[in-house]
């Protein structure tokens, strides 16, 4: 009987630490999500040969040719600030390219007033796979140019990321896709 | 004379079985435990992120936070959306989404983020494949911690398409502060007067 007692005085702390080992504490904050108008929205421009968009402009997939020897298509997506008060900086992202094989160049700039360079796939590899930040200003529109030459006739696909923030911040950094097909 | 006297001592018998079931009936049998309840130091601390303005309890121990930047067909991220500290003791951590109520509908998918504070930044890739800068974390490309929702027909890297689901867990440090940063994908055709509310919940085992 009293080496009994004795066992369980020696397991009793062991007890005691299980018993707090299994205590959860939990704490528990709200997070309260509003849907919002798009600032920016997404339009085909006038070198494209098809387009899909989104019901509110925030996405966009356009389609234009593919040439055996470069081609400067300088509207393909415009970029339009709907805000009338707040400027936005904007930049382009590869996502993924389907079929790089085929794409001699394919050049992504920016252009308004100045030519900012985005992203840069040459000879099937990619070089620039995204670019600096460009000022797009309130109730102003920017364009999306491209430089195209393909080796083979085929499809090719880059989606992309135009990531904004809103001028002087970094965040909360808002990110549109767009898709370019190459015929 | 004999068969009254045997009537008689059954209906006594009857009448005494049935005041016993009903003396049975009220019977209750008490059994007593004393449970000490005390005020204990929290565990953890909300601390305010850069990106939005969270109202904090007086504790610090519970917190909520609007995100107004929903936007339809679109991905937003915040990058130091709220911020939390361990205190005084080092332990085994996990995030959960608990439920989203509202019109929960508005969000296609959405995923939360745990990165430790530091002096540098990470690289966080997101689920539509682009990535972004999380500023003022220890540099660690690879969060400590992460869960997320989806609905059907969303990015399956955005994570489960049921509530409530658990992160893996990770090991919280003693004195060291985290960043939660959070993706979110508005569905397409969302409009400005909707809202839904994501109750989150921290874990301290």
């Amino acid at each position: 009987m009293r080496s009994l007692a004795l066992a369980l005085c020696m397991l009793l702390p062991f007890l005691t630490v299980s018993a707090q080992a299994s205590t959860c504490y939990f704490y528990t904050p709200e997070i309260q999500c509003k849907a919002s108008a798009a600032d920016i929205i997404l339009k085909k421009g006038t070198n494209v040969t098809a387009y899909n968009s989104s019901i509110n402009g925030t996405w966009i997939e356009v389609t234009a040719n593919g040439t055996f020897t470069e081609t400067y298509y300088e509207y393909m997506i415009n970029i339009t600030n709907l805000s009338t008060s707040k400027n936005y900086e904007v930049k382009l992202e590869n996502e993924k390219v389907d079929s790089i094989n085929r794409l001699t160049n394919f050049t992504l700039y920016f252009h308004d007033d100045t030519t900012s360079k985005q992203i840069e796939i040459s000879d099937e590899s990619m070089v620039q796979s995204s670019g600096q930040w460009y000022l797009l200003p309130s109730s102003a529109t920017i364009y999306v140019s491209a430089a195209i030459e393909v080796s083979t006739s085929g499809s090719s696909t880059i989606d992309i990321g135009l990531h904004i923030v809103p001028s002087g911040t970094t965040s909360p950094e808002i990110i549109q896709a767009m898709s370019i097909n190459i015929d | 004379m004999e068969n009254k006297l045997v009537k008689l001592l059954g209906i006594a018998l009857i009448m005494a079985m049935v005041m016993v079931g009903f003396v049975v009936a009220y019977v209750y049998y008490y059994y007593t435990a004393q449970i000490h309840v005390s005020v204990e130091t929290p565990k953890i601390q909300w601390v305010q992120g850069t990106d939005v303005s969270a109202s904090i309890g007086t504790n610090t121990t519970w917190c909520q936070i609007s995100l107004n930047n929903l936007e339809p067909n679109a991905t937003t991220v915040y990058t130091n959306a709220l911020e939390f500290t361990v205190l005084n003791v080092s332990t085994n951590m996990k995030l959960e989404i608990v439920s989203i109520t509202g019109t929960s509908t508005i969000i296609w998918g959405i995923r939360f983020y745990v990165f430790q504070s530091g002096g540098s930044s990470s690289t966080l890739s997101l689920v539509d494949g682009s990535s972004v800068s999380i500023p003022g974390t220890d540099g660690s490309s690879n969060p400590v911690d992460q869960v997320g929702y989806r609905q059907s027909g969303a990015p399956f890297g955005y994570g489960s398409m049921s509530t409530p689901v658990d992160s893996n867990g990770f090991a919280g440090t003693s004195s060291v502060t985290y960043i939660i940063a959070i993706e979110a994908y508005g569905k397409d055709g969302i409009s400005t007067t909707q809202t839904a509310t994501v109750e989150l919940r921290l874990i301290w085992s």
